[in-house]
């Protein structure tokens, strides 16, 4: 495993960016007081996921219940690659692309063009205004990401990449609505990504509301989540809102975790 | 002659009056399948509190939103929508079925969803609900339809509905503020 944050990142190599801090060494962020509260903010939460305490990490490629019983997803995935020399991921901060309605993304997971590393950006604004549970449920989300497009490169005949060469072909034919990444998520990770925010954070708040914010991105574009009742999608939607802290929420309810800054 | 007239008179009443009662007919069956719990998904959330009052009267206001543009765009890969994107796009056709109701309360008998609960909150406490909403709009074209929920005046949801097998089936959600993607 390789996370290129702020412990390890000034080596020199061109891809390693300093949370807050572009290749140029210019500031991303507005928010420039807040710059090193939010290296520490992300440092802190990836650090944060722990493996498994049995020491071995679970083995997601077989879709069972193993899986839907995960506690602790992103700290095992964290460790997969930590033990695998052939892989690694790089979190930095720094622009990403924009979205459809012309806004960046919260975060985005690349793949270099080696194909023996998957490299998640985060943009230094989301950083910035959201709290510490948005946050981590992105990066649970992005580590998803990564362990995706690692069982695409190193183990494609597993169940799961079976399971995602079937909905990138029903996708190419138009057959499924969403991208077929996110798709398999919606349909396969969320109690996984639901548990696993839980357990790092402590557990403090009702179990619906780690269940809403997994439903996040594109996960929502999904015939899985279209299914689901339609308050309960509103509530989703109002919920990923206060928690990002986007800037035009005026919704009278509190957020349940904390900012940065 | 006058006899003539009065019948004419009498049948564009009745006409109207089938109208509203095809617009209040969809609307209540559209309300109960998208509120309805879908026994083969396992998260199913928590129940849905919604305002007793609606303004469905004003509905063909929202199709001067651009909600509705960004509906239309994010759910056009949907195999419904290529099939009729032209039908989709012609807002007259969303009018066709005309947003008239009778009141301006929604009938809490036409509803038999258990977790869809309406709530007065003019002379009811709603403020143990984190997210209480109000229906703004519903439109109907052809076996599409559209409904509108808004949460506080602060947060707009539009979803779109495809009829099919005789249930309303969700096609595709939007929202303002926009929600950004990962």
């Amino acid at each position: 495993m390789l996370i290129l944050n702020e412990s390890k990142q000034m080596s020199g190599n061109s891809l390693s960016l300093r949370p807050g801090i572009n290749a140029n060494g210019a500031r991303l962020s507005d928010c420039q007081d807040c710059t090193q509260m939010t290296d520490d903010w992300i440092d802190d939460i990836i650090k944060g996921f722990k493996p498994s305490e049995n020491g071995v990490s679970l083995d997601f490629t077989s879709l069972d219940q193993s899986l839907l019983d995960a506690l602790n997803l992103s700290g095992d995935i964290l460790s997969l690659f930590d033990n695998d020399e052939r892989y690694a991921v790089k979190i930095k901060v720094g622009q990403t692309q924009l979205d459809r309605n012309g806004n960046p993304v919260n975060a985005q997971t690349g793949r270099a063009s080696s194909g023996t590393m998957s490299v998640i950006t985060f943009n230094p604004d989301y950083l910035n205004r959201a709290t510490d549970l948005a946050i981590a449920r992105t990066a649970i989300h992005e580590l998803v990401h990564a362990y995706l497009q690692y069982i695409i490169q190193h183990v494609p005949n597993s169940e799961l990449g079976t399971t995602l060469d079937s909905l990138i072909f029903q996708h190419n034919f138009w057959l499924i609505p969403g991208e077929p990444q996110h798709v398999l998520m919606a349909e396969q990770f969320v109690s996984a990504i639901a548990l696993s925010l839980s357990n790092s954070d402590g557990f403090q708040h009702a179990a619906i509301e780690y269940q809403r914010l997994t439903w996040s991105g594109g996960m929502r574009e999904s015939a899985t989540y279209e299914q689901i009742p339609q308050g309960e999608r509103n509530a989703i939607i109002a919920r990923d809102q206060i928690e990002s802290g986007d800037p035009r929420n005026t919704l009278p309810v509190s957020p349940l975790g904390t900012k940065s800054c | 002659m006058r006899i003539l007239l009065l019948l004419c008179i009498l049948l564009i009443s009745n006409s109207c009056k089938s109208q509203q009662t095809d617009y209040e007919k969809n609307v209540y069956q559209l309300l109960n399948d998208a509120y309805t719990r879908n026994p083969n998904v396992s998260y199913i959330g928590e129940d849905a509190y919604v305002n007793t009052n609606h303004s469905l009267n004003e509905s063909s206001s929202f199709l001067k939103d651009s909600l509705f543009d960004r509906l239309l765009e994010q759910s056009k890969w949907q195999f419904y929508i290529k099939q009729d994107s032209t039908l989709l796009y012609n807002k007259e056709n969303w009018l066709l079925l005309e947003p008239l109701i009778s009141d301006n309360k929604f009938d809490h008998n036409k509803i038999n969803v258990k977790n869809l609960h309406f709530k007065n909150p003019d002379v009811e406490d709603v403020s143990m609900h984190t997210f209480f909403s109000k229906i703004d709009a519903v439109l109907f074209n052809n076996e599409f339809a559209i409904i509108v929920d808004n949460l506080y005046d602060s947060l707009f949801v539009a979803h779109l509905y495809v009829l099919k097998d005789g249930k309303y089936k969700d096609i595709g959600t939007v929202s303002y503020p926009p929600r950004a993607n990962e």
